[in-house]
């Protein structure tokens, strides 16, 4: 589904990624771990088309196409979603309005009916409820007001309501305390099926131990620096990530 | 009449100088008023006046600061002191949901008047009987006189007829009062002056609905006066959703008494010229006043608000909120000027602005201005300029939405805050579509 190869991106002319390969298949979720500025954050915003990320080699091919030609918009109509490590706020729109007009741009690429105003006003309300988010949100401002927790869970709910092919959460499970984390993942278990591709973005294993990952990818200086399975998780909780430098050096 | 040359230089014709220009508006206008009679009655009077303080008045030249951002060459172009005859009426398209009782003043001539609900009583100048002409010719003229206002005059000067509104003492006319300064569907190049008094007995309380239709070349000079006796209140909303052509110069002027409130909010898009000069005096103590203000130009228009708020006695508040948008090559205006007189402490005047430019090439000029004589008094003002926030952007296109419908959902969050205070429920609702729509618009192209 999603084919990254030699990726180097530079923001600001700092070198970022410097030749990060990586494939992921449909029904796959993969985890991408590693310390501070090691570039995780940078993989999801490429991903998602964010202005100021150069590409300066390699490419990433998506469901068969050269996902860098698509403009932010194409991505997502095409199924691609990033879930904001910080979500931004949006006083003026309402959730509803925002939510709606987004599902409307997403389904219509796909050739889908636009849902009725009952029709999304229930499916909206039921997915909150699933995240146990107040429906009341639905009428607030995007993400006016919200709490760290309620932004993450409003990403989470964006990210049911719009079915994507392959799901980014960057560093989802920051900020939230251990019942939301397990409401979010709950979310992102619910989204798991074999069309689909998750890529979790996280620097603690934490929200591993809820949604288990079948690959685990450790990404330093802007490469993936080892590749495993769920183990690989638990050894880096135990020993940190100096231990796999080390190790590589 | 000589003609004015509005061809561009690069056709091979001279272009006249701006003084030039000025001078034969200022020549045609002063004949044109010599044909209307000025005789008997209220309207002969106020003509007179007009007449007399025009040919004392001097134009805006380049040097007016109040004009400083206005380019006056819209209003001069030939044709618009001509009165052409009244065209069809475009039908108002009806604010859906909206129940009202309505004035129509077509081409600056007063329509024919439905009946009013009890309490609420509108006469056109030329029927008020004897009696009546002394309560309005009291007010009537006295707010709007201002030597610096050589438009205002020249409305009087060039009058067909007006619009009295009177709300009794003590009355509350829930049904809002609509007045539609419309133009009609004719294409002639034209001037017209309507012209309203509006009188809000003591304690009494109404909403009016101030509406201007109409997209072709025309010259609407507007004057509506407003006085709110003790205790009054009005609600004003005024409208002006109709890009294009027009040239529409809105002279306001309010009186409050004590304990008054008026509350004016404005929704309006930009036009080949759009100004509004605003005059709001706080002549009783304890009177409070909001302005609200959303203001969105595109293309080349111009949208030009200029406010005076007079605060002349203690305790008197006002609180003024502005979003603007301009795009393209557009150009919004905002003058908010607080003049607090000597003696006029424990007043609380506010003026916020904020503006948003969507393009590189519009423009947005706002200048707050304050003079106060007083010490013991609050008065705040705050005014930002900015872009469309890309992160916000980036968010909203990252899950599906085209850049374009983005950035009109951004820009229309940017003026909810106005918006979504609007009083009445159906003009809000209608707003709405309203802006989406010229939100939405595409921008035309640009003359090369």
């Amino acid at each position: 589904m999603l084919k990254i190869t030699n990726l180097h991106v530079t923001v600001a002319d700092t070198p970022i990624l410097k030749g990060l390969t990586l494939a992921i298949n449909a029904g796959e979720v993969h985890a991408i771990m590693g310390p501070n500025g090691s570039g995780k954050s940078t993989l999801a915003a490429v991903l998602a088309g964010r202005a100021g990320y150069e590409v300066t080699a390699g490419g990433i091919e998506y469901l068969g196409r050269d996902l860098l030609a698509l403009t932010v918009e194409e991505r997502a109509r095409a199924g691609v979603f990033l879930a904001f490590q910080y979500p931004v706020e949006i006083p003026g729109v309402s959730n509803m309005e925002f939510l709606r007009a987004s599902l409307e741009a997403v389904r219509s690429h796909r050739g889908e009916p636009n849902l009725s105003a009952v029709e999304f006003m229930k499916l909206a309300r039921a997915t909150s409820q699933q995240l146990q988010l107040d429906p009341e949100f639905l009428k607030r401002g995007v993400n006016e007001g919200f709490s760290g927790g309620e932004k993450k869970r409003n990403e989470i709910l964006q990210m049911l309501l719009l079915q994507p092919r392959l799901a980014v959460l960057d560093e989802t499970d920051s900020g939230l305390d251990i019942d939301a984390l397990q409401v979010v993942a709950d979310g992102v278990n619910a989204l798991r099926s074999p069309e689909r591709a998750i890529v979790m973005v996280t620097h603690y294993q934490r929200l591993l131990d809820h949604v288990v990952p079948d690959y685990v990818h450790v990404l330093a200086d802007g490469r993936i620096l080892r590749s495993g399975g769920r183990e690989l998780a638990l050894e880096l909780e135990a020993k940190g990530y100096g231990w796999l430098r080390n190790d590589a050096a | 009449m000589a003609g004015f040359a509005t061809t561009r230089p690069e056709s091979g014709v001279v272009t006249m100088k701006r003084s030039e220009r000025i001078e034969i508006f200022a020549h045609t206008a002063r004949t044109r008023s010599e044909s209307f009679p000025t005789d008997t009655g209220v309207l002969g009077r106020l003509r007179a006046a007009g007449r007399a303080a025009f040919s004392a008045a001097e134009l805006p030249n380049p040097k007016t600061e109040s004009w400083k951002y206005s380019r006056i060459g819209p209003l001069l172009e030939e044709g618009l002191l001509d009165h052409a005859p009244v065209g069809a009426a475009v039908a108002a398209m009806p604010i859906p949901g909206l129940a009202t009782q309505s004035m129509v003043i077509l081409d600056g001539i007063p329509q024919s008047l439905p009946a009013f609900t009890p309490g609420v009583s509108v006469t056109s100048f030329a029927a008020l009987t004897d009696a009546e002409a002394v309560v309005v010719e009291a007010h009537l003229g006295r707010l709007a006189a201002a030597p610096e206002k050589p438009f205002v005059a020249l409305n009087a000067a060039l009058l067909e007829d007006g619009l009295v509104v009177r709300v009794a003492p003590g009355a509350d006319a829930a049904l809002p009062i609509e007045l539609l300064i419309a133009q009609s569907d004719s294409s002639t190049p034209r001037g017209v002056h309507p012209r309203v008094l509006v009188l809000v007995g003591q304690g009494a309380r109404a909403t009016l609905i101030e509406r201007h239709l109409g997209t072709a070349m025309a010259f609407t000079n507007s004057v509506v006066e407003v006085v709110l006796e003790d205790g009054a209140q009005l609600d004003h909303l005024r409208l002006a959703l109709d890009a294009g052509h027009g040239r529409w110069l809105s002279a306001l002027d309010v009186e409050l008494g004590r304990n008054a409130r008026y509350n004016l909010w404005q929704a309006q898009l930009g036009a080949a010229f759009r100004r509004n000069e605003i005059r709001i005096g706080l002549a009783g103590e304890g009177a409070e006043v909001t302005v609200s203000g959303a203001g969105l130009t595109r293309n080349n228009d111009h949208l030009d608000n200029q406010l005076c708020l007079e605060h002349r006695v203690p305790r008197g508040t006002s609180k003024q909120l502005f979003r603007n948008i301009a795009g393209e090559t557009s150009r919004g205006i905002l003058n908010g000027r607080i003049h607090i007189h000597r003696g006029a402490q424990k007043t609380d005047a506010q003026l916020h602005t904020k503006s948003l430019l969507l393009s590189s090439r519009a423009e947005i000029d706002v200048k707050p201005e304050l003079e106060i004589y007083a010490d013991d008094v609050k008065c705040a003002h705050g005014a930002t300029l900015g872009q469309l926030d890309a992160n916000a952007l980036f968010y909203l296109r990252s899950r599906g939405l085209d850049a374009n419908a983005a950035r009109s959902m951004l820009s229309f969050a940017f003026l909810a805050e106005v918006v979504d205070g609007f009083p009445v429920d159906a003009v809000r609702a209608a707003l709405r579509p309203a802006l989406a729509q010229a939100f939405a618009a595409p921008a035309e192209e640009e003359s090369p």
